[in-house]
Order: C-alpha cells, then sequence, then structure tokens
C-alpha cells in the first residue's frame, strides 16, 4: 500500500515540477528565442507590424555570415575567451589560498583584512577606468591583453575570495587535520582535499569569473585601442544600430554567436558538477 | 612523512625548511598572492577616485581645486533622494527574487534529479543561459521586447490575454518594475547555480538522516537544508547585493535612466555624470557614495546573520 | 574529471580556431564586395602572391606597408569594420589608394564605437593624459574643448586649394574659433520635418497648423505627430529648434547660461508648452519620451500609420530601406519645420569635424593629408557622403558632385543649411542639454509642469556652472 503510495505521491510531484520547468523555460528562454528570431531577419522584417516570431524567408542567414566574415566576430570571440581563460587561472590562483587562509586559520585583524577586502569589491569597475587609464600608462600596460587580464584579476578577485571562503566554510575542520595527521602539508590538504569536495563552489567560481570578464565593454573600450584586440562584448556593441545605420538584425545574429561557446561550456560543465558530485558527497 | 622526521634531517635543511613550515602555518604567505594583486592594480586607481571626488575635476583639464563641492553639488541635486529610493527598490527587488526564484529552481532541479526526471539538464542549462549574454546586450534585448510600439512583442503576446499595451517606459512606475524583472531575469542564474552547488555539497548521510526522521518537505527544508548550506546563502545574498548596487550597463541599454530619472539608480548617474557631463569630481563624489553605502548596508547584513549563527 | 574539462576547453578552442579561421581570412578583405576588382586583386595579395605594391595591407587594424617607417594614429569616426558596407568599401578603397601614394607612411586605426559618448569620453582622457591619436575625428558639438590641443591647418588648406569659404558659414565658426583652423568638418546633418504628401496637401508652416493638421490625421485613424524625446543628444537637436526660431539663446558670448532669463524664458516656456501640447491633444503619444534615437520610429513610419514626424535626414534613406525608394518618394515630402507663428525658420545642424594632434611637423602634413584625401577634398567629400548618406558641409559640393546636385532632398537639405543653428561651444552646453531632455521627459510623461521642469534644468544647470568656475 505504502509502495502505490509513494509511487502515486512521485509522480503527482513529477508533473507538478514538469509545468514549474517549463515555466521556467519560457521565462527564461523567450528572450533568447526573439534574439534567433530577429537574426534571420532582413531590414524590413525587423519593423512588422504585428511582429511574428518566425521570420517569413531564411535569407536571414546572411546575417551570420556577414558578422563572421566581414565584421569578424570569431577573431573577438578568441580574444574573449583568451581573455577569460588566463583571468579565471590567475583569480583562483590568487583567491583560493587567501580564501584558505581566512577559512582555517584564525589571525589577529582576520575579519577587517576580510571586510577591506570587501570594500573593493563594492567600487565599480566604471569609475576607477578612468585614473585607471593614466595609471596603466605609465605602466605600459594599455593596448595589451596583459593589462586587461591583470585588472580583470584585481577586480573579481575580492568576491570571490568571499564566495570560496564560503564554501570551505561548510567543510569541518576535522577533515583538515585528519590529512594533516595522515602527513599532508597545509597546502596539499587543501589541493588534494578540499579543493575536490568544494569543486562545484571552485566551478561556480569559474563561471562566476568567466562572465564577470566576459561583460566587461567599458574597461576593454578605454584601455584598449587596437581592434584586434578587442573582446566581444565591445564589438557586439558596436553592432547596435547608431542614428544614421539599422543593424539591429546583425546585432542579434552576433549575440547568437557570442552566447554559442558559453552554452557549449555550461552544457558539458554540468556533466562534470554531476560527477563531482556524487564523489564528494560520499566523502561527506 | 610525519612533521618530527622533518625536523630531524640536516641542520641547515632543517631550520630552512622548519622555517618555511612555521610561516605557511600563518596565513601571510597564503595573502601574500592576493595582496599583491589588489595593491599593484587596484589600489592606487581606488584612492585616486576618493582623491578626485574632493576636487572639481573635469575629463580634460589637468587643473582642478580640491573642493568639497562636488558632494555638495550631488547632494543637493534635485533627484538625490529620488535616486537613493530607486536604488534601493532596484536592489532589494533584484536580489529577493533572484534569490528566492533561483532557490525555488534549485531545489525542484534537485528533486527532479532524485526523482530521475528527464529534462533536468535541460531545466538547469536553460535558466543559466541568460547569465552567459553581457548585461548591456541583455539590456538592448528587453528594450526591443518592451517596445511600446506597435512592433513590441510583449505587448502584442499579453493583448491575446485582454491587458492593453502597458506604459513599460513611459511611466516612471513601471518603468522601474520593468528593469527589475529583467535584471531578475539576468541574476536568477547565478543565485541558482551557486545554491544548486550548495545542495550539492550537504553531505548525504545528513539528507538520509533528515528523510529516515520521516520529516516532511517543508520542515526539511527549514532544519535540514537550510542551515546546511547557510554559509552559501548568506555569502550569496551579501554578494548579490554587492553586485546589483554596482549593475549599471543593463539599465544603461535598457532605459539610459528615462523616463526623466525615474530609473536612474546611482551607479548609472555615475557614469552619465562621467561620460556624458564630463564631470570627474561628481562622478567620483556619487561613487565614493556608493561604496560608503555599501559597506554600511554589508555591515548591518553581516551582523544581522551572525545573530543566528550557532558556530 | 579533469580530463574531461581538458576535453571541452579543447573542444571549444578548436571549434573557435575553424571559425576564425574563416573570419580572418576574409577580415583582410574587410571592404571587399563582390564585383570590386581592385579590392579583390588586394584581397589575395594579402594571402599569398604579391602585388606590384608588395607589403601594403588594408585591414581594419592596420593600412599600408607593416614595415612603413612612419606611423599615424588615427581615431576614425567609424572604423574599416563599420557595418554600414558601402562606407567600408569607400574607406578601405581611398585608404589604399593613399598609402600607395605615401608608401612609408602606414595608418594604425583605433577601435571606434557606436556609443558617441564614450568614444569622446575616451578621446578626452587620451588627450588629457598625453596620449592623443595623430588625427582624429570630433563630433562638432565637442570641439570647443579640444582647441587647446588641436594643430592649425591653415596651410595645408592653402596648399591644397581648399579655401575655408568653400564651407558654409555655421561650419566656419565651428572650424576657425579665432585666427586659426584648427578642425575640418567633413559631415553634416539637418533636421527635417517630413509628412505624408499623400495624406496632407499643404503642409503646416506654424504650430497652430501643424496640431489642426495632425488632429485631422488623428481621427483618420493615423499618429499625428512623431519626434524623438528620449535621452540623447538627438533629441536636444530637434527641440532647440523650437527655442532659436523664437529668437532664443542657451548661453551669452562668454558661455554663461541664459535660457531661464527674460524673454528666453518666455521661449523655452512656449517651446515646452507646445510639446505638451502635442501630448495633451492626443496628436503625439507618450511614447515618444522612449526614442533614443530616431530610428526608433522606423517601425511606425514604416507601417504607414505615421503623418508627419521631425527627425534627422538620414532618416529619409533608412525608412527607404525598409519601404522601399520609389515608395518613400510616393508618400513623403520634406518641408520646414512649423514654429511658433512669427518665427524665424531654422534647424539644428550638428556633423564631425577633422582635428590634429601631433605635434611633429611631418607627422601633422602626412595626416592632415590622408584625411583630407579621405573626407575634405571635392573628390572625398562628395564620396563619403553619398556613401553615408550624410550631408557635406561645403557649399561648393551641392553644386558640383553627384548625387547632390540632382537628388531632391539633397537639395532641400542645402536650402535648409542656409537657415540652420549649431549647437553653442560653450563647456556648459552638455549639461544644459542633458537637463533639457530630463525636462521635456518630465512634461511629457506629465511628472512635472513645463514650468516646474524648467526650473528644476535651470538649477542644476547653475550648480554645474558655478563648479566649473571655482
Amino acid at each position: 500500500m505504502k509502495a502505490v503510495r509513494l509511487a502515486h505521491r512521485n509522480s503527482k510531484q513529477k508533473i507538478v515540477l514538469y509545468i514549474f520547468f517549463v515555466i521556467v523555460a519560457f521565462f527564461f528562454l523567450f528572450p533568447i528565442l526573439w534574439t534567433l528570431s530577429l537574426s534571420l531577419k532582413t531590414i524590413p522584417e525587423l519593423f512588422e507590424i504585428p511582429p511574428s516570431i518566425l521570420p517569413k524567408t531564411f535569407t536571414g542567414i546572411g546575417n551570420y555570415l556577414y558578422v563572421i566574415s566581414n565584421y569578424g566576430i570569431t577573431g573577438s570571440l578568441l580574444n574573449s575567451l583568451y581573455i577569460t581563460l588566463w583571468t579565471v587561472i590567475g583569480c583562483l590562483t590568487v583567491t583560493l589560498p587567501a580564501a584558505y587562509a581566512f577559512s582555517r586559520m584564525k589571525f589577529k585583524f582576520s575579519s577587517q583584512i576580510q571586510f577591506i577586502i570587501l570594500m573593493f569589491q563594492m567600487i565599480s569597475p566604471l569609475v576607477i577606468v578612468i585614473p585607471l587609464y593614466k595609471y596603466y600608462s605609465s605602466l605600459n600596460l594599455l593596448n595589451s591583453f596583459t593589462g586587461l587580464i591583470t585588472i580583470y584579476i584585481a577586480i573579481s578577485a575580492p568576491f570571490q575570495v568571499w564566495f570560496l571562503k564560503g564554501f570551505l566554510d561548510t567543510i569541518p575542520k576535522e577533515l583538515d587535520e585528519a590529512s594533516i595527521i595522515d602527513g599532508c602539508s597545509r597546502l596539499q590538504t587543501l589541493i588534494k582535499v578540499l579543493i575536490p569536495i568544494i569543486s562545484p563552489g571552485v566551478l561556480s567560481s569559474v563561471l562566476l569569473i568567466s562572465i564577470m570578464s566576459w561583460s566587461q565593454f567599458i574597461v576593454p573600450y578605454i584601455l584598449i585601442d587596437s581592434p584586434a584586440k578587442m573582446p566581444i562584448s565591445v564589438r557586439l556593441l558596436n553592432l547596435q544600430s547608431s542614428l544614421t545605420n539599422i543593424t539591429t538584425h546583425y546585432l542579434a545574429a552576433a549575440s547568437i554567436i557570442a552566447i554559442f561557446p558559453t552554452v557549449l561550456l555550461f552544457v558539458f560543465l554540468q556533466k562534470y558538477i554531476v560527477s563531482a558530485m556524487t564523489a564528494g558527497s560520499v566523502k561527506g | 612523512m610525519l612533521p618530527s622526521a622533518t625536523i630531524s634531517a640536516a641542520t641547515r635543511k632543517k631550520s630552512l625548511s622548519y622555517g618555511l613550515w612555521r610561516i605557511s602555518q600563518g596565513p601571510v604567505l597564503w595573502l601574500i598572492p592576493l595582496a599583491l594583486v589588489l595593491v599593484t592594480f587596484f589600489l592606487y586607481p581606488a584612492l585616486e577616485v576618493v582623491r578626485i571626488s574632493f576636487t572639481n575635476s573635469d575629463m580634460i583639464s589637468n587643473t582642478y581645486h580640491y573642493t568639497f563641492n562636488s558632494y555638495i553639488r550631488m547632494f543637493t541635486d534635485a533627484s538625490f533622494y529620488n535616486m537613493i529610493w530607486i536604488t534601493f527598490f532596484f536592489v532589494s527587488f533584484s536580489v529577493i527574487f533572484q534569490f528566492l526564484l533561483g532557490f525555488i529552481i534549485a531545489l525542484t532541479v534537485d528533486k527532479g534529479e532524485h526523482l530521475r526526471m528527464k529534462g533536468t539538464v535541460v531545466a538547469r542549462t536553460v535558466a543559466l543561459v541568460s547569465w552567459s549574454i553581457p548585461g548591456v546586450v541583455i539590456g538592448i534585448i528587453w528594450n526591443i521586447l518592451y517596445n511600446e510600439s506597435p512592433s513590441g512583442i510583449i505587448n502584442y503576446l499579453i493583448s491575446f490575454v485582454g491587458i492593453g499595451p502597458v506604459p513599460f517606459f513611459t511611466s516612471p512606475v513601471i518603468a522601474l518594475f520593468a528593469i527589475s524583472v529583467a535584471n531578475v531575469w539576468r541574476g536568477t542564474a547565478q543565485s541558482m547555480i551557486l545554491l544548486y552547488a550548495g545542495l550539492k555539497t550537504i553531505p548525504m548521510d545528513v539528507i538520509e538522516a533528515a528523510n529516515v526522521d520521516g520529516a516532511n518537505s517543508w520542515r526539511k527544508l527549514l532544519s535540514v537544508i537550510i542551515p546546511s548550506i547557510r554559509p552559501v546563502i548568506v555569502i550569496n545574498i551579501l554578494l548579490n547585493i554587492i553586485n546589483t548596487f554596482n549593475t549599471f550597463d543593463m539599465i544603461m541599454s535598457l532605459t539610459g535612466g528615462g523616463p526623466g530619472r525615474s530609473t536612474e539608480v546611482l551607479v548609472l548617474s555615475s557614469y552619465t555624470t562621467i561620460f556624458q557631463l564630463l564631470d570627474l569630481g561628481k562622478g567620483s563624489a556619487i561613487a565614493v557614495l556608493l561604496l560608503l553605502i555599501n559597506v554600511v548596508m554589508s555591515v548591518i547584513y553581516i551582523r544581522i546573520s551572525k545573530e543566528g549563527v550557532s558556530t | 574529471m579533469k580530463r574531461t574539462l581538458c576535453l571541452v576547453f579543447i573542444f571549444v578552442f578548436l571549434t573557435s580556431f575553424i571559425f576564425s579561421g574563416c573570419g580572418s581570412n576574409n577580415q583582410a578583405q574587410t571592404a571587399t564586395t563582390s564585383g570590386n576588382s581592385s579590392t579583390q586583386a588586394e584581397a589575395s595579395s594579402t594571402q599569398n602572391a604579391p602585388t606590384a605594391n608588395t607589403k601594403i595591407i588594408v585591414t581594419p587594424q592596420l593600412i599600408g606597408d607593416p614595415d612603413a617607417k612612419i606611423s599615424i594614429s588615427w581615431l576614425p569616426k567609424d572604423g574599416l569594420d563599420t557595418p554600414n558596407k558601402a562606407v567600408a568599401t569607400y574607406l578601405a578603397d581611398k585608404a589604399k589608394a593613399w598609402v600607395e601614394k605615401n608608401p612609408d607612411v602606414k595608418i594604425i586605426p583605433i577601435a571606434q564605437t557606436v556609443n558617441i559618448q564614450d568614444a569622446m569620453a575616451k578621446l578626452m582622457v587620451q588627450v588629457a593624459a598625453g596620449n592623443a591619436p595623430d588625427v582624429s575625428g570630433i563630433d562638432s558639438f565637442l570641439v570647443s574643448k579640444y582647441y587647446g590641443y588641436l594643430q592649425p591647418v591653415d596651410d595645408i588648406l592653402k596648399e591644397k586649394n581648399i579655401p575655408l569659404d568653400s564651407w558654409f558659414p555655421f561650419a566656419q565658426n565651428v572650424m576657425k574659433p579665432k585666427d586659426k583652423i584648427l578642425a575640418m568638418m567633413f559631415t553634416t546633418d539637418v533636421r527635417l520635418f517630413y509628412y505624408r504628401k499623400d495624406l496632407i496637401q499643404t503642409p503646416p508652416t506654424n504650430w497652430d497648423e501643424l496640431i489642426t493638421t495632425a488632429k485631422q490625421m488623428s481621427d483618420k485613424g493615423n499618429v499625428g505627430f512623431l519626434y524623438p524625446a528620449g535621452r540623447n543628444e538627438t533629441t536636444s537637436c530637434d527641440f532647440l529648434p523650437y527655442f532659436w526660431s523664437q529668437g532664443g539663446k542657451l548661453v551669452d558670448d562668454s558661455g554663461n547660461p541664459v535660457f531661464n532669463q527674460g524673454d528666453n524664458k518666455t521661449y523655452m516656456l512656449n517651446a515646452l508648452n507646445f510639446i505638451k501640447q502635442t501630448i495633451d491633444e492626443g496628436i503625439s503619444p507618450k511614447r515618444v519620451s522612449t526614442f533614443k534615437a530616431d530610428s526608433d520610429m522606423n517601425s511606425e513610419i514604416a507601417s504607414g500609420k505615421v503623418a508627419m514626424f521631425l527627425g534627422g535626414n538620414w532618416l529619409a534613406k533608412q525608412v527607404s530601406d525598409i519601404i522601399g525608394t520609389q515608395q518613400f518618394s510616393d508618400l513623403w515630402a520634406v518641408a520646414p519645420i512649423p514654429m511658433k507663428a512669427g518665427a524665424s525658420r531654422t534647424t539644428t545642424s550638428g556633423g564631425w569635424t577633422l582635428g590634429i594632434f601631433t605635434d611633429d611637423e611631418q607627422k601633422r602634413k602626412l595626416a592632415a593629408d590622408f584625411v583630407i584625401s579621405l573626407y575634405i577634398d571635392d573628390e572625398g567629400m562628395a564620396g563619403y557622403c553619398s556613401a553615408y548618406g550624410l550631408l557635406p558641409p561645403r557649399k561648393t559640393i551641392y553644386d558640383s558632385a553627384e548625387p547632390f546636385k540632382t537628388n531632391t532632398v539633397f537639395q532641400q537639405c542645402k536650402e535648409e543649411l542656409e537657415y540652420t543653428t549649431i549647437r553653442p561651444g560653450a563647456s556648459i552646453y552638455n549639461v544644459i542639454s542633458q537637463d533639457l531632455q530630463i525636462a521635456l521627459s518630465n512634461v511629457i510623461t506629465g511628472v512635472s509642469t513645463p514650468e516646474k521642469a524648467l526650473d528644476e534644468a535651470w538649477n542644476d544647470v547653475l550648480k554645474q556652472k558655478d563648479a566649473q568656475k571655482q
């Protein structure tokens, strides 16, 4: 009897969940579907009344060709990937040890220092970009990926320190002690024991850092001069319709291209999160 | 190797590695990379912003005076209190709903996985996609969606359920809701992934213990799940608050601060002051004010969340 | 686990490499359109076979021989990668021709952005830090901020037989503030009043007639009158003619704001009340305050339901792109902007100028020579402006070059240019402009009365002006 009731309850739950998933999917997907629709339209179709989600013809594929070959959107995609990769590596290298120290060690001024670090997070990059220009000019870091990567690391580090510390705090200190008794140094403990357990958190961190660096557009615009080095966010913006030119369809096509690698990344990383889960929870 | 084994090695080696070991027990070595990065690249420009806020500098002339005038002008700006209210509304609405929606989605996806439902991966991915688009592009897309002319798609769709065309951008009140909803769309993914990751780090035995106890879902949620991922929730909300205070790219492309100044949050005002009015002094003053507000809010928040803490 | 991650990254990078492989090969052919044989030859030269000019390449980030000794940095109004294909082709062809004549010079374009404010802010930061580009496009209403940094070009223009008088008087004022020519204006524009000639027999000549006509139109189910009123500089350009035509002045000769004093106050209130009237009488919808660019009006205009609108002269081309050139000329005509009865005729002109920052004498001459060939001399200005659909600021072009000589819209624009006003070069102008945009928005959405909105704008401008003085 109990089994049947359980099964019944389960299928009711499943139906509710499915409905919820559909609503959620619609809410999040609709703007993107609309962008996709815009990317396949020609200029007259952009302004149709009433609006329709399906383009009339599929000549809009030409928009993608234009954006890739004439506008060179893929070059800027590569730039963004390169910058993001090094920002992630640099940021994690710098913040994981710091998060460990704040989580595991009790020392004087610990909470004050943490708060000061948080204060850096409260300063918007857009404001520091003006003095940053002069400063980087004197450091000869203008118009270079290195300059951009360093400032991105500096911008995302405060957030990540607090964030990763939060995850580390969920792991009981007994685990550390066990591994030190086993003969590991603190560093080894961090790398071999703790990080794998909080790997979902580290992964989320990777995603957060990537998104942050992907979205910046004021900072790279001010610091970089050469069109070949511009990341994709800036190049996307340039496809906005200007006073004298209608380019919404190109902007839509470029946006879809820009989302493509990140969606790919998400899809693959998810499987990693899941497999990391089962490994991590067994240890707990 | 046991620590004692290290210590019993050759004398010189012993003091060096012992010295290193001692230092690595303390926080200094661990914090140096972070400190280096922040001090070298962030500190000087940040201090410059504070310094400039006490001048009347504009973008181009290299001569300026030190004065409180930038602050005075900021506080006596006719829309100043309005901007503060708008900022607080925007931040509160965004953070609360991003958290709620993100949490619900994380829970349901987690539950769906337990029930081995198909399509949970899709649901997860879908919620995340909105995150991968740069904020400024999200503003452009939602601007197109909210368009009030006859070719605007949202108004067109809701006309099917009989609601008249909604003045998304010509009503100051509705515009504020409009940007908040767009921001929830943008930010829920972040909350969701963090809370989902947090849910996944709850040890299985804790969950099983709760299941065995026969607790119903609601009680399980309140007394088991939430406390276990409490640090993650707290951090998530705090960081979300700070980030939302600094969100301007989406609003800039969505409404530009209009109609009038009814969607001009503080950080957007800083941007327009610097980049459009070319007034560096006042723009920096607004940034410093924003910093102070963030500091105060964070302190209050941390105090409140500490009060319920057992560990 | 780590392996899967590595595989993921490798996969993503590979796919992007494949894409970018296609992309970068074509980037060298940026401006190539089919059927242009010279650019096709140039394109293949970037890949392998040497041409007569060996190593000259033409890309959005470098024009010329990469080993050339002299390099000139250039911040263009539109780069070679602009989505406007006609302009991209034009610039690439002209630039290539110039570097072929000057093989020891290479031009390095700096990335531009469609967001003019960001671009001009960046230029300012660069100039203030001593990193100004050698030659730059500068929006005409901001040129005054750079007068202290720009190099004179009188001698070069004289050498090339391009007299200052060939420009319209308003352009001359922008280019030569005191005794030296510091900037060269290469495009301009006007705001036009467009009306449906199939629905309206005689266009209205003043505000009252406009309201009456528009009401008749809206009775028939059309939108009477559209204009951009969002937070953007273009709104000010469309609004200020109403003020100027009555004799209003925004600032006095020393650059101090005067728009809320004396008669100016009356004129300004008249203009604001007119706008309020368009909303109250129902001939303009409140959503005009959401139009940040006048191209935002395009969808409604194209739908055929709009009777009259106010906007830039470029809208003619944009709307034609949507509904077809023939249909556009069948339906739409242009007339002087209706003003308060008895006021004079005027419109606003903006435009762009070119300025030389480098103080190196050789570079100055070369940079000037380069931009003159692209934008300023008879061939250059006619070529660029016709590719873009913008107006030449040199009178003589309208008499000498196609399509300006024969196209009716261009000739009408030429007429408007005789009556046009430009925005004052005072440093307080952009504050005034911002505050007026906010005031307009508040009046339209009903948040403030015109009096209150004007007072708020005035107070904010005064505060800012005081700060500048200190």
